[in-house]
């Protein structure tokens, strides 16, 4: 098999903050092929979203990559400089963000913004620029996309301007689009749609697709693999259909137990019993040990690391839950 | 809709207007007799009833202000007291140079203020930083006469640089339009910083960045047309400034503006041209409001479209 598009190899992040540095991402390493998509997913603060920033070199600026390889197509992002960097953003990798009303410019009109991408990358004029434009707003299905180039961003809906994003992100046809939470700021109808004109995109460009989330109905609709994390380090990693069926770390199983049923009457939802610790109180050993019920002495002292199974699943556990 | 907005304003501006007038007019009729001063202390009070009667003194005040404001309107602002002459003359005879200086120290403190600011903003907590913040403190905090009698000091007393008084030559001008623009400017340069910041923070800069602009392109497209919205809105105010600091600035350096006028038209008494002054003082604050308010418009797409389809 030839090599991922993106790998992330033993990825740590370091922030320095008032309260001393933190470490959010400790030796993360994921794969994503092209055309296919990985789903992170985990709590507020589990260093998903800072992995996806660290790839395109958007982390803020008391933050830095301290430790491992970001190889995309074989260079290592991580050592690009920041003109390199300019080349690669947008053109090969595009981001999606999450909400989309913040992340567009107020002053300037949706036309412009997205026409910025074309003009940066591939050098057109302003004109042919905005005749591409009005294309991408049609595949974005943006109805009557001639009068909404004029547009700025308060004058349409939170939807809409998503897709202006997702337009933005495809003006390239990059290889790899990161999404951060693309749906978490939108209404549920609307939440389906973007995510349905995503898969339609990926699938008709073939792009590979890094997806962030921390709502597992994404995940089930959208993922081919995913990624749990808990505190800055992958708990589970798993093609979607075995994560869903039979979770191995405990942790991926108190986030499938929480999840509401629909087809069920139960008193009381399930939950994972404490609450994460802060990234200035990490655990000596597993980081989710004192929240787990399977917890040995074992997690308590040592780091559990990721173990690669006989099915292709890689678990960071020392009690899996038996399958 | 828009009539309607520009209406409001207009009719928000006259009241203004009015309401200065009347201010000034009692303010100044119930602090003292002009004729006290003007005529020599021993005028009879034949002569002294006289003028009071010529100047139309001797009426009620509520008499004289509704013969004031109806001749104001006609364009009538009476004649000076000092020298018998149209009083809208005598001061419209000074506006140029207030104009010029006031000008100058305009673009002066939007040269300076606003890229100190920027240029702060982008080297956030640094030794620079701190440098230009202090220098924009000490810049705002000083009185501007007290700037204007250390500038002399030192640029005329001791290097004997620069002339201290007058507006013959450009060199006349440096160091009045330095004192009347460094308040000015040190608001600039603080209230740029921190709109400057405010605008770095916000997602959209990421998203520039995640686009591969470059970082030139993220500040000057991206950054400085929103930064621009609150800065535009205090430069409104500080053209205010400009105009109360001018009184100071043309007395310390002799300069013949609308300044220096009414600082000695009020210790004359000289009340249609203290009167003929303040109007057209008032009259310019409401007109440069009236201008940032569109300005505002013009840069903030939010207001300007929010403002024309309201109700709809």
């Amino acid at each position: 098999m030839s090599a991922p598009l993106l790998s992330i190899e033993n990825l740590t992040v370091g922030f320095s903050t008032e309260r001393g540095p933190v470490t959010a991402v400790r030796g993360v390493s994921l794969a994503v092929d092209a055309g296919e998509t990985l789903c992170l997913v985990g709590e507020s603060g589990c260093g998903k979203s800072v992995t996806c920033h660290a790839v395109l070199g958007l982390l803020p600026s008391n933050g830095r990559v301290t430790g491992g390889r970001i190889l995309f197509e074989d260079r290592d992002l991580a050592a690009f400089s920041e003109r390199e960097l300019e080349r690669l953003r947008g053109r090969e990798v595009a981001m999606i963000f999450q909400d989309p009303l913040t992340a567009l410019n107020p002053v300037h009109s949706i036309g412009k913004q997205l026409a910025e991408v074309l003009i940066l990358h591939r050098g057109l004029s302003w004109d042919a620029a905005k005749a591409e434009v009005k294309r991408l707003l049609d595949r974005v299905r943006i109805p009557d996309a001639g009068r909404r180039l004029g547009e700025y961003p308060h004058q349409l809906s939170g939807g809409m301007n998503q897709r202006v994003a997702i337009a933005m992100a495809m003006a390239c046809r990059p290889k790899l689009i990161i999404a951060d939470e693309p749906t978490t700021a939108l209404d549920v109808t609307i939440q389906a749609q973007i995510l349905e004109l995503l898969r339609e995109l990926q699938a008709e460009e073939g792009l590979a697709l890094m997806l962030v989330t921390h709502d597992l109905g994404v995940v089930a609709e959208m993922a081919d693999r995913v990624a749990v994390m808990y505190l800055g380090r992958v708990a589970e990693e798993a093609a979607v259909n075995d994560l869903f069926s039979a979770p191995c770390h405990p942790y991926t199983r108190g986030l499938l137990r929480s999840i509401p049923r629909i087809d069920e009457n139960v008193a009381r939802l399930a939950t994972i019993e404490g609450s994460v610790p802060s990234l200035h109180a990490v655990p000596a050993g597993c980081p989710f040990a004192p929240r787990c019920e399977n917890a040995c002495t074992a997690c308590v002292e040592h780091v559990p690391e990721p173990l690669v199974r006989a099915d292709g699943r890689r678990v960071a556990c020392f009690a899996p839950v038996a399958a | 809709m828009t009539a309607r907005f520009f209406l409001v304003k207009l009719v928000r501006a006259m009241l203004t207007l009015l309401l200065v007038v009347s201010f000034v007019f009692v303010i100044l009729r119930v602090s003292g007799d002009p004729t006290d001063i003007l005529l020599p202390d021993d005028a009879t009070a034949d002569t002294i009833e006289y003028y009071r009667t010529a100047w139309g003194l001797d009426k009620p005040l509520h008499e004289q202000y509704v013969r004031y404001v109806w001749s104001v309107l006609h364009g009538d602002f009476g004649i000076s007291l000092q020298d018998n002459r149209d009083a809208l003359q005598v001061v419209l005879e000074r506006v140029p140079a207030t104009l010029q200086l006031g000008l100058a120290a305009l673009v002066f403190s939007i040269m300076l203020g606003i890229p100190l600011g920027i240029f702060a903003a982008l080297h956030r907590n640094s030794m620079a930083d701190r440098l230009t913040m202090s220098f924009a403190v000490l810049g705002y905090a000083m009185p501007n006469f007290f700037l204007g009698i250390l500038l002399i000091l030192l640029f005329t007393m001791s290097l004997q640089w620069l002339p201290s008084s007058g507006s013959a030559t450009l060199w006349h001008m440096i160091m009045p339009v330095a004192t009347l623009g460094m308040a000015a400017a040190g608001t600039l340069a603080r209230f740029s910083r921190s709109a400057m910041l405010e605008v770095l923070s916000q997602s959209y800069m990421r998203t520039a960045k995640a686009k591969g602009a470059p970082r030139l392109r993220r500040i000057g497209w991206h950054a400085m047309p929103n930064a621009a919205i609150p800065v535009v809105t205090v430069l409104g105010f500080k053209i205010g400034g400009l105009i109360s600091g001018a009184l100071v600035t043309e007395t310390v350096f002799a300069w013949p503006g609308i300044g220096r006028l009414l600082v000695m038209a009020v210790s004359n008494r000289d009340l249609p041209v203290v009167q003929a002054v303040v109007l057209l003082v008032g009259f310019t604050m409401v007109v440069t409001n009236l201008i940032v308010d569109f300005l505002y418009g013009w840069l903030d797409p939010r207001v300007r479209v929010s403002g024309a389809s309201q109700g709809a």
